[in-house]
């Protein structure tokens, strides 16, 4: 927890996540990739 | 381009159209309310991180998947997300021991106190919600007998007077309306156990 966080009504406020939690998220962003073909099906991925 | 002055609905448009910087700005702008909620309700941070992870990874599909229609509120289908994130955290934790107890010490018997707790309460409502969203599938003669006998608590014979049929008509539809409801609820996956 960082230094700033403070305690209200039992809500912690300020906390922020981990910088390498919003890393994964872009990464994962980067990475996923979603295809609608035209018979309806479709189908999602991650790539490297 | 300046994305600090843009509103949610411009990043995620720009985002859907390829500006993986415009997430980076979504996420930036809202991280600390979402992961304040996420953290005040699971109170241990590393779990946070994996469930505000959970969050925007389920945007993101939805995003790229062409669901999202919340215009203007992102926040508030974010926050949604998180709740319903952490819900399922608590769901599965409690399908996980994480201390077996003997004859000799259970610190089950010791901590437990007859009064609902945190999570208890949370995953109760959450029950409550879905079960009035499945209630309200039901053929409405059905709907009407279930609202009369368990949330008015009128006896079979009130509601037979009240709707118009005979008592055996009234406990007819209960019983189906019981069925109907156990199906919906496997067609959906549901539990109404806390435990």
């Amino acid at each position: 927890m960082d230094k700033t966080t403070t305690l209200r009504n039992d809500h912690q406020v300020n906390a922020r996540p981990d910088r390498q939690t919003i890393k994964n998220i872009l990464n994962f962003s980067k990475a996923y990739r979603y295809e609608k073909l035209e018979n309806g099906l479709d189908f999602e991925m991650i790539q490297n | 381009m300046d994305y600090t002055a843009m509103k949610d609905a411009e990043l995620i448009k720009l985002y859907i159209d390829g500006d993986e910087k415009a997430l980076s700005f979504l996420i930036n702008k809202h991280e600390q309310r979402i992961f304040s909620y996420i953290l005040s309700k699971i109170q241990n941070r590393d779990l946070a991180n994996d469930v505000f992870q959970d969050t925007f990874v389920k945007i993101i599909k939805t995003f790229r998947k062409g669901n999202y229609n919340e215009e203007g509120k992102f926040l508030n289908w974010a926050l949604r997300i998180a709740h319903n994130l952490v819900i399922d955290h608590f769901r599965k934790q409690k399908r996980i021991p994480t201390v077996t107890p003997n004859d000799e010490y259970d610190i089950f018997k010791i901590i437990k106190d007859g009064s609902e707790n945190a999570e208890t309460g949370m995953i109760r409502e959450q029950i409550e919600k879905d079960l009035h969203k499945l209630i309200l599938k039901l053929p409405p003669e059905q709907l009407e007998v279930l609202r009369l006998r368990h949330f008015s608590g009128l006896s079979f014979k009130d509601i037979a007077d009240q709707t118009g049929v005979s008592i055996n008509t009234a406990l007819g539809r209960m019983r189906y309306a019981l069925i109907n409801l156990r199906k919906l609820m496997q067609e959906h996956n549901m539990s109404l156990s806390l435990s």
